[in-house]
């Protein structure tokens, strides 16, 4: 059967879109990469030597301790907003009926609003006389301090991105049909084992989806741990930052930057590998 | 266990005594919001049974499988199966399996793994399992394709599969929804004569909803037409076809000329003329006569013991071996059925436009008080 249609659209549609990819995606990498093998000349110069010396300064302990610890906080913000995500989706899937919309427009309306803004306001609700701090205190954590925090960077990385996990795995949720549920209850299974062995296959696909969705940013995040980790909660890509702008060693930034890219490529396309034989 | 074969049922209109009492309903109530779906019905399913519940959308069927198969409870009243009582067992543990309306086979898993799900939930061990999951693919002939994934199968591919991934946990009662209407209509042709055989082979009973009375009328050992969460008429097909028992029944199933009239305790006076019927009736009625049971001619034969009306042919139809004959009786249409021979006979020489005399046996119309 043919399922291409006379009338489709011809391939060179697709021509402005990749353009624009390769010119400001592709051709910065290229460069990045280049400055990697590079050596810093003076003040913020770089001279092409093809050698390997930025890979080895970047792969020092100090840099890899920042990597783990980057690293991990990714795993644990993405385990918890999942977490936490996942039973928000569910629940607007299966039960939101006519107010699935708005629930959803809820959730989408602030993450469209201005993500520095909303950063920013951290800075007030995080403060030490502000409700949270002096609550926790009164609670008797004394002396606890969320801004300039590993904990308070934690806590707004979730919230930034939350809306990030919870939207792709609503979408597959919504299109699940859910006699497949009954037909597992049907066969023997009990609400747990029906969602283990016919939901999440059935979703599993969204879910990948929204947990790279959330967790590539968050290895890259810079504008959280500045602003409310003050500096103080370093992550990854501030290191690359430092070595940019104050450091002004590029080659060494963006050995840096190369080493957390290829990471990342690497567990995204492992993760969609994954996906390629699982299920519809 | 065997049920009645096609021959004895045709010709006498029964089947051989089931064992009464395998699934019951017992003054069965469920609401939803403010619309009664099923309404205090009561229903008794013997034995290796196969029941159609028949009836249009919103007339309570699909609720009752749901309920018999655990995804909704009765508001009030008793379900049981097999003399136990199941109201508030959660699906699954009931003895009971169903196969859904497009069938919800799962997409992630192949044929032989659908198929054992529901062994493996009940933990079966896996040398048995392998064994029962062999063996009911084979029973609907989808060996070849277990290591298929659903939607590589063709429709009445995956109906197979979900009847083997019912069957195979051998329910007392199997439960299928609407279990023909995705299919077209030579495939249902088809599915109909497996469903029968493989009804026969398992022995157990089958509860089946459809909205398709030939469906209801070519596969079940009795019907139970519903309307309005409740059941009108249960019956073997013959009875149910030939002496429906109400004004609703008499339209819904099969082709029916519905006349109006008004009784007056001997005669009803119709639209088409004075009918003097073997029934005693006071008040407004309809009179209901089979399609087949009209005779049309140009002038009425001779002692044909009924009363002969008149009308106007408007057409004849060829339909394979039958003819379709059209009257209009003042401003009602009337069909009938004829054989095709009747081309050459009392037909013969007859023309759109033609004053006709039409005529039927008494005791072939079914008369009922008039639906409000």
């Amino acid at each position: 059967m043919r399922t291409r249609s006379p009338a489709a659209l011809p391939a060179w549609v697709v021509v402005p879109g990749l353009t624009y990819y390769a010119l400001f995606l592709l051709v910065p990498m290229v460069v990045v990469a280049v400055i990697s093998v590079g050596e810093p000349v003076g003040y913020g110069g770089v001279r092409l030597t093809f050698s390997i010396d930025n890979y080895v300064a970047a792969l020092d302990p100090v840099f890899l301790r920042v990597f783990g610890r980057t690293l991990v906080f990714a795993l644990l913000g993405t385990a918890l907003v999942l977490v936490i995500g996942f039973p928000a989706a569910y629940w607007i899937a299966r039960y939101g009926g006519s107010r699935a919309p708005l629930l959803i427009g809820l959730l989408v309306i602030p993450f469209w609003t201005s993500f520095l803004l909303r950063t920013f306001a951290f800075l007030i609700m995080f403060g030490p006389d502000w409700y949270i701090v002096r609550a926790l205190r009164n609670a008797g954590f004394e002396g606890v301090t969320l801004l300039g925090s590993d904990v308070g960077v934690f806590v707004v990385l979730v919230y930034t991105y939350l809306p990030l996990a919870i939207l792709p795995v609503y979408a597959s949720l919504e299109r699940m049909d859910w006699r497949l549920v009954e037909a597992a209850e049907d066969l023997g299974a009990d609400s747990w084992s029906a969602f283990a062995t016919v939901t999440v296959p059935s979703v599993a696909r969204g879910v990948v989806t929204g947990m790279l969705l959330v967790f590539v940013p968050m290895t890259g995040e810079y504008v959280v741990p500045q602003i409310v980790g003050n500096g103080k909660s370093v992550l990854y890509a501030s290191l690359v930052g430092q070595q940019f702008l104050s450091a002004q060693n590029w080659p060494l930034g963006a050995a840096l930057a190369m080493v957390l890219i290829v990471t990342i490529s690497l567990v995204a396309v492992a993760a969609l590998l994954s996906q390629r034989r699982a299920p519809v | 266990m065997p049920v009645g074969t096609d021959d004895d049922r045709d010709v006498t209109g029964t089947v051989e005594p089931l064992q009464p009492g395998e699934v019951r309903f017992e003054r069965v109530t469920k609401r939803f919001g403010g619309v009664t779906a099923v309404d205090a019905l009561d229903l008794d399913v013997a034995q290796g049974e196969f029941l159609a519940l028949l009836g249009p959308s919103g007339c309570g069927k699909t609720t009752c499988l749901r309920m018999v198969a655990g995804f909704e409870s009765p508001d009030t009243g008793t379900i049981l199966v097999g003399g136990r009582d199941v109201t508030r067992v959660p699906p699954g543990k009931r003895d009971v399996n169903t196969v859904f309306q497009s069938y919800a086979l799962f997409g992630h898993l192949d044929v032989e793994a659908n198929v054992g799900f529901g062994l493996r939930r009940h933990g079966v061990p896996a040398a048995q399992r392998r064994e029962r999951v062999a063996a009911a693919l084979a029973m609907v002939r989808l060996t070849e394709l277990r290591g298929r994934r659903p939607r590589q199968l063709s429709g009445g591919q995956q109906q197979r599969v979900a009847l083997a991934r019912a069957l195979v946990l051998r329910p007392r009662v199997l439960l299928l929804d609407e279990p023909l209407a995705a299919l077209d209509l030579q495939l249902r042709k088809e599915m109909q004569l497996e469903l029968k055989a493989l009804h026969r082979e398992v022995g157990c009973t089958f509860i089946f909803v459809t909205h398709d009375q030939g469906e209801a009328m070519s596969l079940a050992d009795r019907i139970a037409v519903m309307r309005d969460g409740r059941i009108e008429q249960l019956d073997v097909p013959a009875v149910v076809y030939d002496r429906p028992a109400t004004a609703f029944v008499a339209g819904f199933i099969g082709d029916m000329n519905i006349l109006d009239g008004l009784g007056d305790g001997g005669s009803i006076d119709t639209s088409a003329g004075r009918l003097r019927l073997p029934v005693a009736v006071d008040g407004p009625v309809t009179v209901g006569v089979r399609p087949e049971a009209i005779h049309v001619a140009a002038v009425a034969r001779e002692g044909t013991g009924a009363a002969v009306l008149s009308g106007r042919l408007r057409s004849v139809d060829v339909l394979g071996e039958a003819l379709r004959v059209v009257l209009g009786v003042g401003e009602v249409v009337v069909t009938a059925r004829r054989p095709r021979q009747e081309m050459l006979t009392d037909l013969a020489d007859l023309r759109p436009g033609d004053e006709v005399a039409w005529w039927f046996d008494p005791a072939r119309a079914v008369v009922h008080p008039r639906l409000p």
